[in-house]
């Protein structure tokens, strides 16, 4: 219970940074994609299982403030969260660059998906190569915020969790 | 091992269950439009973030300003450190005083603009954009006024430079205005000076793209363009009020496929700047087919660095 409430806080302090302070403070004219970075960081920390979750959740959560068909973003984020938790399990590397990485090449991937779906339905503003550079904008953004927002997300998650197997 | 391959397979069943349910969203959103369940819901959550994006910008917008306003007046390390700290402090009251004539000015054109338009106090209701689309796939910014202001899905939405777009959600305390740059936005509007007909569709980031109803129709770059607002029958009228400035022809070519102009229309508004905006809550209180006062010359951009 705890833990969902402090998710959720995170995922409305996100959306709300990303309309207003993030919306003024752009990166060639790309905002950052909060959700993505959300899911991704814990799908790394909480494994496959909270990272779809947490995916489902952070993408409705975004979905219901945007035009687009609800649970477009939701689809994308529980792969993303699912997959990079997947992933995470087969990298042993103490490198201490992994989440920076970890969280642009998902977010780059994700935001190509999130493109796809959107073709799709009809629903694409503009061409591949329009794609493309938000994809590669936004994942160098979020990349860049990661190791300001790392810590923050590692220790909430550390906090809620119920049970305190290790302390150090 | 038994256990942890049982945790796997409730793992993917998990995922596949949440991915359906994804799908499941999707279609119905689709189906369901404006008025469908789906659409009821995300406008609850709308309602909730609304209030809280407006404390938020109040808090940010001023620091944001500040911030740009001092890196823009560049570095001034050298000064003496008494000196500097009384510039600095002058420099803040300057700039808070810029801001505000700025401010001042704007509002002004905005009044004028209004006036031009033929439309009053009761007409039009004043707001201030508090934050943007969340995503990157979508150009729209939020208000901070609602169904209480009397604002109404598709009430147009206008800045002192010009048109901004129109209203595609309202909330009791705010609403999401679809920007024109938006893709999936599209105007009616003439050149002003030949009154040649067309559409404006928005681009993104580039600038809009003007389709003319006569294609044979010789545009010029620097033409004025504006809002047509036609009026087809008694009471059925276009969206938006007419003779509102849209922008000025950035280029006009024949299109690739040679049939068609292609043209490029620069908006006058500067979408990442927008601050004040007047929407039109009662477009019918001035008759569409009554022609405005004549447009001011375009040179008139002083909000522009």
């Amino acid at each position: 219970m705890r833990r969902t409430l402090a998710w959720a806080a995170i995922v409305v302090t996100a959306l709300l940074l990303q309309s207003t302070v993030f919306a003024q403070i752009k990166l060639a004219g790309a905002k950052p994609e909060l959700m993505y970075l959300v899911t991704i960081v814990l799908a790394m920390l909480e494994g496959p299982n909270s990272g779809a979750v947490a995916g489902f959740s952070a993408g409705m959560a975004q979905d219901f403030l945007l035009n687009d068909p609800k649970g477009m973003t939701a689809l994308v984020l529980t792969l993303v969260g699912y997959v990079v938790g997947i992933v995470r399990q087969f990298i042993t590397t103490p490198s201490p660059a992994l989440p920076t990485i970890l969280v642009g090449s998902a977010t780059a991937a994700g935001l190509l998906f999130y493109g796809f779906v959107a073709f799709l339905l009809g629903r694409l503003p503009g061409d591949v190569l329009f794609l493309l550079r938000v994809a590669f904008l936004a994942a160098i953004y979020n990349a860049v915020l990661t190791p300001l927002l790392y810590p923050v997300l590692r220790r909430v998650a550390e906090l809620s969790r119920t049970k305190k197997v290790y302390r150090w | 091992m038994a256990i942890s391959q049982r945790r796997i397979r409730s793992t993917r069943l998990l995922v596949v269950g949440l991915l359906l349910a994804s799908l499941v969203t999707i279609t119905l959103d689709a189906r369901g439009g404006r008025e469908g369940p789906l659409a009821t819901a995300g406008r609850l959550g709308a309602t909730v973030m609304g209030p809280l994006q407006e404390g938020v910008a109040a808090v940010f917008r001023p620091i944001g300003s500040w911030v740009t306003n001092v890196f823009r007046a560049g570095s001034l390390a050298e000064q003496n450190a008494a000196l500097e700290e009384e510039l600095s402090l002058v420099r803040r009251q300057l700039q808070e005083e810029l801001s505000l004539r700025r401010e001042n000015e704007e509002l002004h054109a905005l009044l004028e603009l209004r006036e031009r338009l033929g439309y009053d106090a009761t007409d039009t209701v004043g707001a201030t954009v508090v934050a943007e689309s969340v995503g990157n796939f979508e150009w729209s910014v939020v208000i901070d006024r609602g169904s209480l202001d009397g604002v109404t899905v598709d009430t147009p939405v206008i800045a002192a430079e010009g048109l901004v777009g129109r209203v595609i959600e309202v909330n009791p305390f705010t609403s999401k205005v679809l920007l024109i740059i938006d893709p999936d936005s599209a105007v009616s509007a003439r050149l002003a000076s030949s009154g040649e007909r067309g559409f404006i569709e928005g681009q993104r980031d580039e600038p809009l793209r003007m389709e003319l109803v006569n294609p044979e129709t010789e545009v010029r770059p620097g033409e004025i363009v504006e809002t047509s607002g036609y009026q087809l029958e008694e009471d059925l009228q276009g969206l938006y009020p007419s003779g509102v400035p849209i922008g000025v022809v950035d280029r006009a070519a024949p299109a690739e496929d040679d049939v068609r102009l292609e043209i490029l229309v620069r908006p006058n508004v500067d979408f990442s700047r927008l601050a004040n905006v007047l929407l039109v809550t009662d477009t019918m209180a001035v008759d569409a087919d009554a022609p405005p006062s004549p447009s001011p010359s375009p040179a008139e951009d002083e909000g522009r660095p």
